[in-house]
């Protein structure tokens, strides 16, 4: 039994498909393009609009929506909570009252939009990451932020970052999941007793964690200095980045579905 | 200094910031190109502490260490001293930089600054070599632990060094994953690549070409398996475990079953025992 699932959270599916071989420039920007999208909709065809579009995507990059709604499994608390504080703080016209809780007409409506909106959000950044590898998404933020390079911000420090974050994400879960079962197996309970207990019997979890982070970090650095890493100064790229003329078409065609999408919610 | 080493060391100690004793203490070594030098040591004795003054990642605090004639204590040499001495740590994960095998090992050559054809042809070459050509796509977290180290190896293959600096690559891995590392490595010397090699497993260095014992951060010894292996009483002062190879020819020896020449080799066994 496996106590974490990391198949999914951020990470890359190689496959052959035309998503896949798009530029990461153009993929970044049509997320960007896309979440502004659904941050503008409202009415609730349109969020089902935006499913059939996921939906079609997912046929286009060959990877399955099972996969997908998978990698956003770890958010859906977050879903919950964010769509919980609308449904019992939006002011209007009261439906249910309970004590200081009470849910308004408006309250139902925010809720499931912004409940939604957030799951799309995740959705799409997942489909970013399923279909880009983290050296393309790496080198694709830094070109893109390579403008404000001038300004002192560190481009290529932050993308470098990214990709191996990334690259840990499956590692660093194997070993939480390592210390969870070691600390299970030493009778350690996790699962009962009010919040404060049950976060006081994680610490035997984190601070070895944290161990073992810090020296993977160290050891990492000297790898990597070993390999002649000095920065990017200097640093060539096997698959240097290149925009087609597919590229060129994904981003307009993105443009239009975003464009004709808030035209139509806002004509409703 | 000989013209052919490949590392010449004179008097090196390194002390690590904080610490009082030496990690290191007067070390003289040379190694020659084409040399596989098998550097054993019970734990603590300074084993990584050389690899590493051996890539230019620590500088002696006392004494040279000078790479194909570069000093590492000189900055401009750097960069040019870690492109001819690529390092192979124990563990895998923690040398893997990439999601993608391909993008991994590209991440060497891509930091010389290399154009992307050249890039191409040494990731291919190196990935055949170490029999991972058809994992080029693959993402990294899905690789056994013997097949992270092979990709590890890949990576610094693509370098391409004229040494190979191997820190315990093989403490971590299962039976088969130690066996297919070592068969690269006796490959690699076919090919003339210098080889160093850390272990604390006599078995793995049958194939060595010289021996270097370090204790305490000292050399307290140095020549031949032959002259290694017939050694008495020395192995366990040194905090080695003798393999159950020569510990078998010992026994065969000592009831005069085998002549005291012949060296504890599983050729040598056969020839000796069935002729
Ligand atoms: N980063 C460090 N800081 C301080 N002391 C260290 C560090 N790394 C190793 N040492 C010390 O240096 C000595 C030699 O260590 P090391 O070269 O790692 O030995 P080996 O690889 O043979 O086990 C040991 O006594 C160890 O405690
Ligand atoms: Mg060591």
């Amino acid at each position: 039994m496996k106590f974490l699932n990391h198949l999914t959270l951020g990470q890359y599916i190689p496959a052959d498909s035309p998503v896949h071989r798009l530029d990461p420039r153009c993929k970044i920007l049509s997320v960007v393009l896309l979440l502004a999208g659904i941050f503008m909709v409202k009415h609730p065809v349109a969020f089902v609009a935006w499913g059939i579009f996921l939906l079609f995507l997912s046929r286009f990059s060959r990877i399955p929506f099972r996969v997908v709604i998978q990698g956003a499994r770890p958010v859906i608390i977050l879903v919950l909570f964010t769509a919980g504080i609308h449904l019992f703080l939006t002011r209007g016209v009261i439906l249910w009252e309970w004590g200081i809780l009470s849910v308004t007409r408006e309250g139902v409506g925010m809720a499931f939009r912004m409940g939604l909106r957030l799951f799309f959000l995740v959705l799409f950044a997942g489909f970013l990451t399923l279909t880009t590898s983290p050296m393309e998404l790496s080198d694709g933020l830094e070109r893109l932020f390579r403008p404000f390079q001038r300004f002192g911000f560190p481009a290529h420090e932050m993308a470098m970052m990214m990709t191996i974050a990334l690259r840990f994400i499956p590692t660093l879960f194997d070993e939480t999941d390592r210390i969870l079962r070691a600390q299970l197996a030493r009778g350690a309970d996790l699962d009962h007793g009010g919040l404060l207990r049950r976060m006081k019997a994680f610490i035997p979890v984190l601070v070895p964690l944290f161990v073992i982070v810090f020296q993977r970090a160290e050891d990492l650095a000297q790898a990597m200095e070993a390999r002649c890493y000095r920065g990017g100064t200097g640093r060539s790229r096997m698959n240097p980045l290149r925009w087609k003329r597919a590229d060129t078409f994904a981003m307009a065609g993105t443009l239009v579905i975003v464009a004709v999408f808030v035209l139509m919610d806002l004509g409703a | 200094m000989h013209n052919e080493d490949v590392f010449a060391l004179r008097g090196v100690s390194f002390t690590y910031p904080g610490a009082i004793t030496p990690a290191l203490d007067g070390v003289d070594l040379s190694i020659r190109n084409g040399d596989w030098v098998a550097l054993i040591g019970a734990n603590g004795s300074g084993k990584s502490t050389l690899a590493k003054l051996l890539n230019a990642l620590l500088i002696p605090t006392r004494g040279d260490c000078l790479v194909c004639g570069l000093k590492t204590g000189n900055e401009d040499n750097l960069w040019s001293i870690r492109s001819h001495v690529s390092m192979v740590f124990q563990n895998p994960d923690n040398q893997i930089v990439a999601s993608v095998v391909e993008e991994d090992v590209a991440f060497g050559p891509e930091n010389l600054g290399l154009p992307s054809l050249e890039i191409h042809e040494r990731v291919l070459d190196c990935l055949c070599r170490v029999g991972l050509e058809e994992k080029r796509r693959a993402p990294t977290y899905a690789l056994s632990g013997g097949q992270k180290q092979r990709l590890a190896i890949a990576g610094a293959l693509a370098m391409q060094p004229c040494c190979l600096v191997l820190d315990e690559a093989t403490a971590m891995l299962d039976p088969q994953g130690r066996e297919d590392v070592l068969k690269i490595l006796r490959n690699l010397h076919k090919t003339g690549m210098t080889l160093v090699q850390i272990t604390h497993r006599l078995d793995e260095i049958l194939d060595a070409t010289r021996v270097v014992v370090l204790g305490k951060g000292r050399i307290t010894w140095a020549g031949d398996l032959a002259g290694l292996f017939a050694m008495k009483d020395c192995f366990d002062e040194w905090g080695l475990e003798m393999p159950p190879l020569v510990r078998f020819s010992r026994k065969l020896q000592e009831r005069n079953l085998l002549p005291k020449a012949c060296l504890p080799f599983v050729k040598e066994l056969l020839e000796n025992l069935c002729p």
